[in-house]
């Protein structure tokens, strides 16, 4: 790779038009820089918000239904893994059913995940890789399942 | 090793380009381009962070709402229309807005809550059988036993703060009922 690169420095640097390729490559990494990142970090939070619509909506299924149900939990797994979530790395706290009426109901979800960010030093652009964990709620209301 | 010394020739190249005036108008066009592109970056994270924190906060309200909304007679809020003991209905959404936003007993926010200040719950009706058919101040129309909420609290802005100010005002204003779904 160095090669084609030196090959076509060669061509080019010494001329007008190479010198303006030359500033064009000085500068490309600082305006990548900041798209890359903006995407990651945009990635992220939309993770993090159907992380939020899963528990608010589990929330209130537990609110009517007295805790979480299996098809509750089916159906809150399903729906993040229909949103690209690996369900290795998700944790669900939640009260199961059944829940009295009138007692708490509760619900957390938390997601395992490699925050990627750019940053720029001597030798180019660098990825830095980090675990973090992700964690909404928890979140509680109380059960109105109610049976004679 | 050839890491280097690539870079050491663009480094020279750039040094020459420069004292030449070639290609530098490349480097300062580039460079403004720049500023705004990232302040634009940061203004579409920022948008959308705190779009998150708004729906996170409407989440506690809307669950302490219809945590407020229990009767202490289930029979009544299960099969039919109900009434709703004032007092206990606002202790019982005091209680569980500060849980779940993670307030204190004054409503100041602790470690980990979204707000940066005081909550504030300016407005709290409970709509009864009798008062309604009605509107609460804000316009919705009520059909049924139900809580009217207006809360309201600031968040942290977390970049251009030079540009915007360093904290967002929230006011998030909830009509829930038993029969309250999903809007989004």
């Amino acid at each position: 790779m160095f090669e084609k690169i030196n090959v076509f420095l060669k061509k080019y640097v010494g001329n007008n038009k190479g010198n303006e390729i030359v500033a064009f490559v000085l500068v490309l990494p600082f305006l990548i820089l900041p798209i890359a990142n903006t995407v990651n970090m945009l990635t992220d939070l939309v993770i993090y918000d159907t992380m939020r619509q899963a528990a608010r909506e589990a929330l209130l299924r537990m609110e009517i239904e007295g805790g979480l149900t299996g098809d509750g939990l089916y159906a809150l797994e399903g729906y993040l893994q229909s949103k690209g979530l690996d369900m290795n790395k998700v944790n669900i706290d939640y009260t199961p059913y059944p829940v009295k009426y009138g007692d708490e109901v509760r619900v957390r979800v938390s997601y395992e995940y490699k925050a990627r960010r750019y940053t720029i030093g001597l030798g180019g652009i660098r990825r830095v890789d980090e675990n973090e964990t992700m964690v909404y709620g928890p979140l509680s209301s109380v059960s109105k399942k109610y049976e004679r | 090793m050839k890491m280097k010394r690539w870079c050491m020739v663009l480094y020279r190249q750039f040094q020459r380009n420069m004292r030449d005036k070639r290609g530098s108008g490349v480097i300062v066009f580039g460079l403004l381009f720049l500023i705004p592109f990232m302040i634009f970056s940061m203004f579409l994270i920022e948008s959308k962070l705190l779009y998150t924190e708004k729906s996170m906060a409407d989440d506690a309200i809307v669950a302490s709402c219809l945590a407020a909304l229990k009767s202490n007679n289930p029979y009544d809020a299960a099969y039919g229309e109900y009434y709703l003991e004032p007092v206990a209905a606002r202790n019982t959404f005091n209680k569980y807005l500060k849980a779940n936003m993670k307030l204190d007993d004054d409503y100041n926010p602790l470690p980990g809550s979204i707000a940066n200040s005081q909550v504030k719950v300016e407005d709290f009706r409970i709509y009864n059988p009798g008062d309604y058919p009605t509107a609460c101040p804000r316009g919705v129309l009520i059909n049924k036993t139900a809580l009217h909420v207006v809360v309201r609290f600031q968040i942290k802005r977390p970049a251009l703060t030079g540009l915007f100010g360093k904290t967002v005002n929230i006011t998030i204003h909830r009509d829930v009922d038993n029969f309250y779904s999903l809007e989004e």
